[in-house]
């Protein structure tokens, strides 16, 4: 008997007078102590599905809700408003990905725990009492406790933001424990974390699902996260459910096209993929595309006529997985891809870098102390220390480092938007040291260019498209009318644009289209190093690698160097020439990727490998 | 802390140093002579010339204005020409009603916000809440001088249930105090609490969509609870800096309401100190008035340092 059963679940969202399915009927179980992931890119609905089956969703947007969300034979959609209140505490605990968002900013921890207290049992208004806060404070002790918080009483008595990602994510799920639920939610709780605190949330969570008995619903867009955690996967694409199965059929021997895409596009540790990475052509539909078959269909090379005419309904096949596809996939996916592919020819030692860094060190707060009113004084904070480097012309350099490690500071600084506290950045001609950058700045400006994490926020949302390429030409170079346009509208085939995408805005662009526009934006003056911070990470899996395969692509044309800053190991590992571990403002170790993934000897590289989600290594152990 | 107030201390000090100096030199641009408005324009230049010698306005200006400023640090205002008592008397007098008046009604504003905004978000579909929001703008818009009359119209001359005008003192006659407190009080919450509601509406709306309130509604509690114990606090604190500044707009800025309700506050004190060129009194009350806006200040500060976890502690 499942404990969870979605039964033909759909879900419809109004907006602006119009309709959208966001969901289109959904048929899932979990059985008890189950975990079941679902996987999906964004756009696939496994949030709102999530957020469905706790009903979260009416207090942001008017949605309808077809279909069954039985949990223990309560039928939760058929729940007023006030029942589904006390009906969802004590039953359904959820965690999110943005810890600290999900905490009031200002409220103690301790306060927000025993809030949470409201066992099945309990009589309404007992949380006032002196015994039931009594009750409500050995839980959240207790618990604490068991999230691997043992100093209980400091934590109570702190604000969210005095704790790091990895406790704030400990406290949500303590938070999520409080009334002992049946069913856990968890939406990408890791996905903010560092690789070596998602470990441990990872370990935390099979632990406690374990100890409490909990079904839970696992909710990422990262394979190899569902691969260290899950029983069955639940892949969804486009609102609907492509395939069910065990954790192993799935991940190995995927029927659907699209799963065996995702899989394939997934960076795998040791897997050298320099001539590009696997990706999957075109972008998710938008809820609104009216598709009469697959919504799969545009995208996926086994498609035939039958496939956009007709949607495919889950059906059964042996054994366990389900999947909705008119011509399921066959052969056993291949693991093994690139393997065996020759590294390009290891770069010739040049006199002239491109760039050379030397022995830069940045320090924030300056430490100095203002007369007689020592609290002001700022606590000064080496960001990164004594960093020498040095990219040669058409080299792919990674950076990898955790949160606070300082690659982005030092990205900032090479690019000349931070002056270090001490040394030297050299480009070309151009010196960039405490003082500033020496000679012409616009030509040191043009020889470094720069692509950041989030496009979303990093193109001007009034600027076309076409204004947000050209500005740089207008600035750096002597490009103006009608050769501007010219350069402007080359740089946007160049990237792989359709020529009409110079007039749109960037909010009518997709996630992936945008960072191609931030590249050409950057290619644009010619620079000889790009220095791109996390320009994937914001990018489902299957546009990731388009983005990546422009990047090397330039790179082959262009001879153009790149710094590439990332916290995905497995992501640098694949494509980089060499690659940099930075830690705690230090860089610990340069490179070869091979030389990395094998002989590294620095305990913070092991460790930082070991932690990394390993979806080869579960392939290749569960054939 | 102690370092947060002494900064702000020493900041007080500078702030007042220069608007009494500003003070000073505008007040003296202000054409008339007091000594002829005391005197009559046909007093004896040599009785004006000792008038003069007397309020300290005689001699090169910056003469006068060492002198007074010397006079200022060691705490003495000089007299008023027209009540013919200390300058700091004079301001003690009058402060009372005008700070009853801006107590009471920044309370209740306050407190009407709140109750108006906490119900909107708490219940977005009922109509009497939403009524209220929406009234808060026509009570934004209307001019306090004309409520004031038509309250006045209708409910004292009218109905007759409270007096046209005058104050008394809240400690020696509650009743009779509330009574005339009550249409002054009003025309102020009208205006104040919309300008309130306002505010805090718009930092309400900001924080229901925060996702904390995402992780209060799986904690099951009511919608009331959710905004109530939630939002508001967090909501709050923008709404601080404008009541502070309000309140302090009152004590210095009630002068057309204390004249149509002819209450003998600090307004009709200062108007009266311009129409007699009563310099020194001027002098004094405008001083007094930049403290109390500086004092209000350092207090909503402080208070943001008490309820913000992340102003306190860092």
């Amino acid at each position: 008997m499942s404990r969870l059963e979605l039964a033909g679940l759909s879900l419809t969202v109004l907006a602006d007078d119009v309709e959208t399915e966001l969901v289109h009927e959904i048929s899932l179980s979990v059985a008890a102590g189950e975990t079941l992931c679902i996987v999906g890119e964004s756009g696939s609905g496994k949030t709102v599905t999530a957020m469905s089956i706790i009903r979260l969703l009416e207090f942001v947007a008017p949605v309808r809700t077809t279909g069954g969300i039985l949990l223990e034979r309560t039928d939760i959609p058929t729940l007023t408003a006030e029942e589904m209140r006390a009906f969802r505490t004590g039953r359904i605990g959820m965690v999110f990905q943005e810890a600290l968002d999900s905490l009031n900013p200002s409220q103690r921890i301790g306060k927000q725990l025993l809030e949470a207290y409201s066992p099945r049992d309990m009589i309404p208004g007992a949380l006032r009492t002196m015994k039931g806060q009594q009750a409500a404070m050995a839980k959240a002790t207790s618990l604490l406790r068991e999230v691997g918080l043992p100093d209980t009483e400091r934590i109570m008595a702190l604000y969210p933001h005095q704790l790091s990602g990895g406790m704030q994510q400990r406290i949500m799920i303590a938070l999520a424990l409080m009334s002992d639920p049946i069913l856990l939610l968890a939406d990408e709780p890791t996905t903010a974390l560092d690789v070596t605190t998602q470990a441990e949330i990872l370990e935390l969570f099979r632990r406690l699902q374990r100890e409490h008995n909990m079904s839970c619903v696992f909710i990422t867009h990262d394979m190899g996260v569902a691969a260290e955690i899950s029983d069955r996967i639940a892949v969804m694409y486009g609102g609907r459910l492509v395939e069910v199965g065990t954790t192993r059929d799935i991940l190995t021997k995927p029927r659907h096209h699209y799963t065996r895409a995702l899989l394939e596009c997934v960076p795998q540790l040791g897997v050298r993929r320099t001539s590009g990475l696997a990706s999957i052509p075109g972008a998710v539909p938008s809820p609104r595309d009216e598709l009469l078959g697959c919504r799969y269909a545009p995208r996926c090379p086994a498609a035939t006529e039958v496939c956009t005419t007709a949607p495919p309904t889950l059906a059964a096949t042996l054994g366990d997985t389900t999947f909705a596809c008119f011509n399921p996939a066959t052969r056993p996916l291949d693991l093994t891809i690139a393997v065996g592919e020759t590294d390009a020819p290891a770069l010739v030692a040049t006199d002239r870098p491109t760039l050379t860094v030397s022995g830069i060190t940045k320090v924030f707060g300056n430490g100095r102390r203002t007369p007689n009113l020592d609290h002001l004084r700022k606590r000064a904070v080496v960001a990164v220390r004594d960093v020498s480097l040095h990219i040669a012309p058409g080299e792919f350099f990674g950076l990898v480092g955790e949160s606070g490690s300082g690659k982005t500071t030092l990205g900032r600084m090479i690019a000349a938007l931070e002056h270090p506290s001490a040394g030297t950045i050299s480009v070309g001609d151009h010196e960039h040291t405490s003082k500033g950058v020496t000679g012409d700045s616009r030509e040191f400006r043009r020889s470094i260019q720069l692509i950041f994490q989030d496009p979303q926020s990093s193109l001007d949302p009034r600027h076309t498209v076409a204004r947000i390429i050209g500005e740089p030409l207008r600035e750096l170079t002597n490009l103006r009318g009608a050769e501007l346009d010219t350069r402007v509208a080359s740089l946007i085939d160049e990237v792989g644009l359709p020529a009409a995408t110079k007039n749109k805005l960037p909010s009518q662009l997709s996630g992936g289209q945008r960072q191609r526009v931030a590249i050409a934006r950057a290619i644009g003056p010619e620079p000889r190093l790009i220095v791109a911070d996390e320009p994937t990470s914001a990018l489902d899996v299957s546009v990731q690698g388009q983005v990546i395969n422009i990047l090397l692509e330039l790179r082959r044309e262009r001879d153009l160097s790149f710094l590439f800053i990332t916290h995905n190991l497995s992501l640098v590992l694949s494509v980089a020439d060499r690659v940099g571990v930075m830690c705690k403002g230090e860089l610990v170790e340069v490179g070869h990727p091979t030389d990395i993934v094998t002989n590294s000897t620095h305990p913070y590289t092991r460790q930082l490998l070991a932690a990394n989600p390993d979806l080869l290594a579960y392939q290749t152990t569960n054939p | 802390m102690l370092g947060i107030i002494l900064r702000r201390l020493v900041n007080l000090v500078i702030i007042l140093f220069v608007v009494g100096t500003l003070l000073f030199f505008i007040i003296r641009a202000i054409p008339g002579d007091p000594a002829i408005a005391l005197l009559g324009s046909t007093a004896k230049p040599e009785e004006l010339e000792a008038l003069r010698q007397d309020l300290g306005i005689s001699g090169p200006l910056y003469l006068q204005y060492l002198g007074w400023f010397g006079r200022v640090l060691q705490g003495d205002f000089g007299m008023s020409i027209i009540y013919d008592k200390p300058v700091l008397d004079v301001i003690a007098d009058h402060i009372a009603p005008t700070l009853t008046i801006a107590i009471i009604s920044t309370l209740l504003s306050f407190l009407l916000a709140v109750l108006i905004t906490v119900w909107n978000a708490s219940s977005p579909r009922n109509w009497v809440a939403r009524a209220l929001n929406q009234l808060s703008q026509i009570g934004l818009a209307l001019p306090d001088f004309w409520l004031a009359v038509l309250l006045i119209y209708l409910i004292a001359l009218n109905l007759r249930w409270v007096p046209t005008s005058g104050y008394t003192d809240i400690w020696v006659d509650p009743i009779a105090s509330i009574r005339t407190l009550l249409l002054p009080v009003a025309v102020l919450v009208i205006g104040q609490g919309a300008s309130f509601v306002i505010v805090l509406r718009e930092g309400m709306l900001g924080q229901m969509s925060q996702l904390y309130l995402r992780t209060a509604r799986v904690k099951g509690l009511s919608e009331f609870a959710v905004a109530m114990r939630h939002a508001l606090p967090n909501a709050l604190l923008p709404i601080l800096t404008i009541v502070g500044l309000n309140f302090a707009g009152l004590v210095g800025g009630i002068v057309i309401l204390e004249n149509i309700f002819v209450i003998p506050g600090l307004g009709s004190m200062m108007l009266g100190a311009i129409n007699g060129r009563d310099f020194l009194l001027l002098q004094g009350g405008a001083l007094f008035i930049a403290v109390l806006f500086v004092t209000v200040n350092l207090i909503t500060d402080l208070t943001y340092a008490l309820v913000d976890p992340k102003v306190r502690v860092s």
